[in-house]
């Protein structure tokens, strides 16, 4: 069953149509419904001449102007390219070299080179987060195995404690008896038995 | 990465974030909010976070934050618009200070990496990957913001 294109739907298939990526069997409904819309199928013309059209050959402005330019030999055009890289520490050797020379020989380029060593920005470490705290996130028990340590540590400490003042408690309260005493005592009931 | 890893890299960068937002926004709570949202962002992607580039990721997130905030904000509608200078009246001496007040001066983009550079000291590869800008237009940036830094303390040497 082929799709019918209508004036409902006729937009979503223009540009394909116009690029010509269109399957074949939508390509011919395509053709149908401008045949039956002729105003349509001059809006499609139309806008099939905007696509051919060609972009301008020549440059609207100079990319070059654009580009940093860092490479070969430092000149007027590019010296200032050459003392920020040097301010940031970005060029070879032999290229520092060259900048230090052309900086002692020209007091106005030395003079901008001490205003771009200038403007290098420092933070201020005095300035912190507030509330460092609120970002930082609990930690799990079992992410913790020094905390775990400490904790069954702690648990065993206060066991045993518990343990030693039950004793001492304990051997307080114990009056050990007499071994004699009990001995007689024993003796007497056994003489009394006999008698 | 786990919890303990977690605070630790807070601890080690949640101040170095909140003084690049500060000095991109001038703005305390929209700091403050910029630095939370990346840590948040950095928890729920945790396992897909590469430890490696966790500062960098950070700072992505901050950086995009800001950028979208002044996108949103009516009156940063252009993002290379150079910020007027809300006022002149108020100089000062310390070179520092001028140069804070001078990176007002500078469109969001040219001040982002300019504060990477010197906060941070990333290099420009890495201030390409925070600002997901090119090579090249890193440092045309930089050249450009730093022109305009040396044009104003130039032209404030008078009081420096």
């Amino acid at each position: 069953m082929s799709l019918e294109i209508n004036i409902s739907n006729y937009e979503e298939y223009a540009m394909d149509c116009i690029d010509g990526t269109l399957s074949h069997e939508l390509k011919t409904s395509f053709d149908s419904f401008l045949i039956l819309n002729p105003e349509i199928a001059d809006e499609i013309d139309a806008l099939r001449d905007f696509e051919k059209l060609e972009p301008s050959l020549a440059p609207s402005f100079d990319k070059n102007a654009l580009k940093v330019n860092f490479s070969g030999a430092i000149s007027n055009e590019n010296y200032e390219d050459y003392l920020i890289a040097s301010v940031e520490g970005e060029l070879n050797e032999a290229e520092e070299k060259a900048v230090q020379q052309l900086v002692a020989s020209n007091p106005i380029i030395e003079k901008d080179y001490s205003l771009y060593k200038k403007s290098i920005i420092s933070p201020d470490m005095d300035v912190v987060y507030p509330a460092k705290s609120s970002l930082r996130k609990a930690i799990p028990l079992w992410q913790n195995t020094a905390q775990v340590a400490y904790r069954v540590a702690a648990v065993l400490i206060v066991a045993l404690g518990g343990m030693t003042i039950w004793n001492v408690i304990n051997e307080e309260m114990y009056v050990p008896r007499n071994g004699m005493e009990d001995y007689t005592a024993i003796e007497i009931m056994l003489e009394q038995k006999m008698e | 990465m786990t919890v303990k890893e977690y605070n630790s890299i807070v601890d080690q960068h949640a101040d170095g974030m909140y003084r690049f937002a500060l000095s991109m926004s001038k703005d305390e709570d929209v700091a403050k909010d910029a630095v939370q949202d990346a840590f948040v962002k950095l928890w729920e992607r945790k396992e897909n976070v590469d430890p490696s580039k966790v500062k960098s990721y950070l700072f992505t997130t901050v950086h995009h934050k800001i950028i979208d905030g002044f996108r949103r904000d009516s009156k940063h509608q252009d993002i290379d618009k150079t910020v007027i200078l809300e006022s002149t009246s108020q100089k000062t001496h310390d070179l520092q200070e001028i140069l804070h007040e001078a990176l007002k001066t500078l469109s969001e983009i040219q001040r982002s990496v300019i504060l990477l550079l010197d906060y941070e000291c990333y290099n420009y590869e890495e201030i390409a990957e925070v600002t997901q800008l090119s090579l090249s237009q890193v440092k045309v940036y930089i050249f450009r913001g730093r022109q305009k830094l040396k044009e104003y303390i130039g032209s404030m040497e008078a009081v420096i």
